[in-house]
């Protein structure tokens, strides 16, 4: 005896039927949608939006018009959050505070624009609609758009915007093996960092022997610097589902796995909250929709670890393991967990497919490049002033990501480098900027596409820094089992070290360069194999920085900390002594109006200093160059040049 | 050995090791197939009695197989038909060579290591020395957990941190039954010392 | 021990009038000691005696050592760089027995891992708890099994005195723990596979894994203690340790790190006196960093608890943490 739920959609006529009562229901009314992704929550969101709905219970009295407030994911624009969007005109408020809130609201009901809140291009002509605003306007958003439009709490709001269609398409029009084919005829590569062709995967796991089989999506984005994942996880988590369920139901697989990190409560939280409420639609269980697929899901967390988001790690940690990648030359695909044909796909790869099955094929193919089809998600970050989340199709170049999109260098300084692909990736120069993105491209430049980072690096970042930080990432989280990779990269952080330090030998260049083919050969997992990219491509783009440190002594960006020295420029220094109680170590001595000096043995370089002398004065600055006696005689003995800048 | 007449039963692949046409049954690794000709892959965290581990990564070889060649690990690859095997190919020396001299920095004392060191004519390191000794080849944790079934000395740690150590530390839980045979499989001979001898659990603890 | 001529032999004669069977190996080693005016570890004793004897390896110098040691031959003397040193006994006192390991009072059953109790008259029982006393904790009305863990508890304080600066541990709060854990341990289908969730819920209730409930999810599950231990230690996550009262966090993304997350990080260290990893003194402040927060516009973040602060110079960080007293 099966009992009816009152919640449950049995058709695809059901589903569409649904969708267009909760249009309806938004109809004559005005919606504030308010960004409450993690970047903005840190701007205080959520202060905001119980602000607005007191506002709002207010005002309610004195209006007719319904208006509808949301909490939604991350818009992407993180550089200027708060993000408040009004709907139906599209009118987008950036970087939102508590005071403006009676202002909005008491615009919103009139139907007017608060002018102060909108985005100004140069001239200072303010821009109205979300999508005409530059930071959105170049990018293709077919995924993250329906962030701003949704609560990713509602199951309902979801399936207004069309949610779930797709898979009631697939299981009520479509055999299992069509919906394999359409996948794979729309090239649709893995968004993880492997790139490889998910139809493909798909369907070495459906004809691998073996049952049952399992489906898991990897939400373990240990990248640091990258939060795509998390954006969708957070702010659309039924789009996951939906891509999930239509996956299984192409490769006969009941059973799923959503591997997330526990390190992002909010989307552990939205997911969980997610899969209770597709459960209640008849979205997962049994008998999906009425077609007789049955299907269940899984949430299982991490607790820490990068190197558990490579699939045999992933398994592992599934199986209660520990989360170290094992040696096996079988294809998770063919064997997986527990033994079984397992299919493991990235967040983003699954967001895809709904749209796939939607739109179909050719129009995912119409997107991007020839090898390279769809759209990617970049977290673009660092040195740029439009930072945040951007969804590109495939082929764009660089350039257009960071000069269009991102709006050039903060601070109009120098670009240097853009490092992609996190701690597997490498750094782009600028002369190759206008390499399209795509999977094939960066790969050939010596980085590769990764998950998605974008880091922008300016005159101000030392590569040398930059590699030994990403070198210490993999270090740290390497998981230790294989020579090579554990031992490798101790040595190579102690080369580094002794580079940053002044120490640097000639012979440490060739050093690194056969430790870095050793890991590449011969470590056990992709951590090892990927960790040297970020030396290779250092060395090939920027080895004049590297000779900088080794024969001269000098960090021309200025941050190897035993290589600079903080020094107070005498023709500025007005003696304030503002800088004296910052220091912490007290290193900063001198009398009052008269300049002071800063005691370079004890300094121990936090900026604390720089940070508080006044503007007016800016007496405080870096120095690189300026050697210690004991550095001074190794040179004259090595025969080297003494520069001092 | 296996039994004469379990190998009749087997399928049977043809292989070509270092140029030698052998024939392998299935199933096998391509470090087996080795060691049944006479042909000698160097190893350290290899033991016929339990799972390959993977960590020494000595015992890397060249397969080419479709005219594709690719780096694998021989005590873990199982062995396909019509593979071609190069033990000691100029890419596999180069990798050896400069995993030996990792090695020294390690703990140099062990024969194999020293046998390979000679061959390579490495005198020395260019590496920082380690004071650690241990190669974490895992071997003691192995043997410890899939022959004797004690589960008594374990991993610790991640990535550099990582340790081998008697678990608990305190001697609580009798899970060693004081058999001492992880000190004649230690490769490097130096477990327990790093750990320290005394902590083998007494039962009079 | 002078070591000279006449009293090497004196000692050697006294070795051989006890009965103690002197092989090659144990004389070389005993040799070499003898001989040596420095106390010596076992790498030493493996290359002085490599020379004349290279079939001696150093799994058979370690059994020798500690046969010897057993035997009151020789005494260990301290460590250096982790390492044993030994040197002759002076006043040996030669007892050849036979190692003759019996476990007092009950048999271990090597199948189960449970101690089968034989002589319940026994009170200062020396072994685990959990193995055999997995069904004690379902009732508490058998008043030897109590006692027994009385005992054994007063060796675990030992280990856990650094939950006494919290709060004193009695046997009611053990007792508790053990409720709550089985209430998750069955929450999660008492599943082998699910022992990270079930750690990871266990931390998120007491903020720390005390060594007590891992013993109870070591019994519970028949999960050797190894792997939790290599679980434990493997992820970032978990604390084996107690935490402060309030957690400050760093983040080291690679955005943050560019924006000068080090410099905040060295500002913080100086402040609080404490590194990455450790927590004050009083227990009101953990400081970890983590390897990226996702509000990389506002880098570098520092987070406590739950609210998110950017770039705070030194004096507003000591505002900022003044306000968790």
């Amino acid at each position: 005896m099966t009992v009816k739920i009152s919640n449950r959609i049995d058709s695809l006529e059901n589903l569409k039927e649904k969708a267009n009562e909760f249009k309806r229901q938004l109809d004559d009314s005005v919606v504030i949608s308010i960004c409450s992704g993690t970047g903005c929550m840190a701007y205080s969101s959520d202060v905001i939006y119980c602000g607005l709905q007191k506002e709002i219970e207010k005002s309610s009295s004195k209006t007719a018009k319904k208006i509808i407030l949301k909490r939604t994911g991350c818009h992407g624009y993180c550089e200027r959050g708060p993000i408040v969007v009004i709907y139906p005109q599209e009118i987008c408020y950036l970087g939102v505070r508590e005071k403006d809130i009676p202002e909005i609201v008491e615009k919103t009901i009139k139907g007017e624009i608060v002018e102060s809140l909108l985005y100004k291009d140069e001239e200072g002509n303010p821009i109205v609609k979300e999508t005409d605003i530059p930071f959105y306007k170049f990018q293709k958003r077919i995924i993250l758009s329906n962030n701003s439009k949704i609560d990713p709490q509602s199951i309902d709001d979801y399936i207004r915007i069309g949610g779930y269609q797709s898979l009631a398409k697939a299981t009520s029009q479509m055999s299992p093996e069509e919906v394999l084919q359409e996948v794979k005829k729309a090239n649709l590569r893995g968004r993880g960092g492997g790139g490889f062709p998910a139809g493909v995967k798909w369907e070495t796991t459906k004809n691998a022997p073996g049952e049952p089989k399992y489906v898991i999506v990897n939400a373990d984005e240990g990248d640091p610097g990258a939060y795509m994942d998390r954006s969708i996880l957070e702010g659309n988590p039924h789009s996951i589902l939906e891509g999930l369920v239509i996956g299984a139901f192409a490769i006969g697989s009941n059973k799923g796995f959503v591997y997330v990190r526990q390190e992002y409560p909010q989307a552990v939280k939205n997911i969980k909250k997610a899969i209770g409420q597709a459960k209640e639609y008849g979205f997962l269980g049994k008998n999906i929709l009425n077609s007789g697929f049955d299907f269940d899901v899984e949430i299982h967390r991490g607790a820490g670890a990068f190197v558990s988001g490579e699939s045999s790690a992933l398994t592992a940690a599934i199986e209660g393991n520990v989360g170290e990648p094992r040696l096996k030359y079988i294809r998770t695909a063919v064997s997986g967990l527990w033994g079984r044909p397992t299919n493991l796909n990235n967040v983003e790869t699954w967001a895809n497919v709904p749209l796939i099955i939607k739109n179909g094929a050719d129009w995912f193919k119409s997107i991007g490049t020839k090898n390279s089809s769809g759209t990617k998600i970049f977290s673009l970050v660092g040195k740029v002033n439009n930072t945040g989340l951007v969804e590109v199709p495939m082929g764009i170049t660089i350039r257009d990501i960071i000069y269009k999109i991102g709006g050039g260098i903060k601070g109009n300084k120098e670009f240097k480098a853009v490092q992609t692909g996190g701690p597997s990736g490498g750094v782009i120069p600028e002369q190759l900027l206008d390499l399209p993105v795509d999977f094939d491209e960066l790969t050939k430049a010596g980085s590769m596409m990764g998950s998605g980072g974008m880091i922008v690096m300016d005159e101000s970042d030392c590569m040398v820094n930059v590699a030994h930080y990403f070198l210490k990432f993999s270090a740290d989280e390497s998981c230790g089992k294989c020579v090579p990779c554990r031992e490798g990269l101790r040595q190579m952080i102690y080369i580094y070290e002794r580079i940053m330090e002044g120490k640097g030998r000639e012979e440490d260049l060739i050093l690194l360069a056969d430790l870095s083919l050793l890991l590449k050969e011969a470590s056990l997992c992709a951590l090892g194999t990927t960790a040297p990219n970020i030396v290779l491509t250092t060395l090939k783009y920027f080895k004049e920085e590297y000779e900088a440190h080794i024969y001269y002594n000098i960090c021309p960006a200025k941050v190897c900390v035993p290589l600079i020295s903080y020094v107070i420029d005498e023709n500025k220094c007005a003696g304030c002594g503002i800088c004296v109680k910052a220091c912490p170590v007290d290193a900063i001595r001198g009398e009052s109006k008269k300049p002071h000096i800063i005691d370079s043995e004890i300094c121990i370089k936090c900026g604390s200093c720089i940070e508080v002398c006044p503007e007016k004065y800016s007496a405080i600055e870096k120095k690189t160059g300026l050697v210690l006696e004991k550095a001074k005689q190794k040179k004259e003995t090595e025969g080297g040049v003494d520069l001092s800048k | 050995m296996s039994n004469k007449k379990e190998n009749l039963n087997k399928i049977k692949f043809n292989i070509i090791i270092d140029g030698q046409k052998v024939e392998i049954n299935e199933g096998d690794t391509v470090l087996q197939a080795a060691k049944k000709n006479g042909i000698h892959i160097p190893t350290l965290c290899y033991h016929e009695k339990i799972k390959p581990h993977g960590a020494c990564r000595l015992c890397l070889v060249e397969i080419e197989k479709n005219s594709r060649s690719k780096i694998v690990a021989s005590c873990a690859y199982p062995v396909e038909d019509g593979i071609i095997v190069h033990t000691e190919s100029q890419k596999v020396e180069q990798i050896r060579k400069n995993l030996v001299e990792l090695y020294l920095a390690l703990f140099p004392f062990n024969p194999e290591i020293k046998r390979l060191a000679k061959k390579y004519k490495l005198s020395g390191t260019r590496f920082k020395k380690e004071n650690n000794y241990c190669i974490l080849c895992g071997l003691c944790v192995r043997y410890c957990r899939e022959v004797k079934k004690n589960n008594a000395i374990g991993f610790v740690g991640r990535g550099i941190n990582k340790k081998v150590t008697f678990i608990p530390d305190s001697a609580y839980f009798k899970y060693c039954e004081n058999c001492m045979e992880c000190v004649d499989i230690c490769p490097t001979g130096v477990f327990p010392s790093n750990y320290g001898m005394e902590r083998f659990p007494q039962i009079s603890d | 021990m002078k070591n000279n001529k006449r009293d090497i032999d004196i000692y050697k004669q006294k070795i051989k009038k006890s009965g103690f069977r002197i092989t090659e190996t144990r004389m070389v080693i005993l040799d070499i000691l003898l001989k040596s005016p420095d106390k010596l570890n076992a790498e030493e004793l493996f290359f002085l005696s490599h020379k004349k004897y290279p079939k001696i390896g150093m799994a058979t110098i370690y059994r020798t050592l500690r046969l010897l040691e057993k035997e009151g031959l020789v005494t260990k003397v301290g460590f250096e760089n982790n390492k044993a040193k030994y040197k002759i006994k002076e006043s040996p006192e030669i007892n050849p027995k036979k190692n003759d390991f019996k476990l007092v009072p009950g048999n271990l059953d090597k199948n189960t891992g449970k101690i089968n109790i034989k002589d319940k008259s026994i009170s200062n029982i020396n072994y685990a708890p959990g193995i055999g006393y997995a069904s004690a904790f379902e009732s508490f009305k058998d008043m030897e099994r109590i006692s027994a863990i009385q005992n054994q508890l007063a060796g675990w304080l030992g280990d856990l005195n650094k939950i006494k600066r919290e709060k004193e541990l009695a046997l009611e709060d053990v007792i508790k723990d053990f409720g709550k854990v089985d209430k998750i341990v069955i929450y999660h289908e008492n599943q082998r596979s699910n022992l990270i969730q079930i750690l990871l819920d266990v931390q998120n209730e007491y903020r720390w894994l005390p060594k007590h409930v891992l013993l109870y999810i070591s019994n519970r599950l028949d999960i050797p203690l190894s792997n939790i231990y290599d679980i434990t230690t493997f992820y970032k996550y978990f604390n084996l340790e107690p935490q402060g009262r309030h957690s400050i966090i760093v983040c080291m993304g690679t955005a943050c790190h560019i924006r000068g997350a080090m410099n905040l990080l060295q500002r913080i260290v100086n402040t609080l006196k404490i590194k990455p990893g450790d927590t004050t003194s009083d227990y009101n402040f953990t400081l970890n960093t983590v390897n990226c927060l996702g509000c990389c516009a506002l880098g570098p973040v520092m987070m406590v608890d739950n609210k998110y602060f950017s770039n705070p110079s030194t004096g507003m960080l000591k505002k900022i943490l003044k306000q968790f007293y």
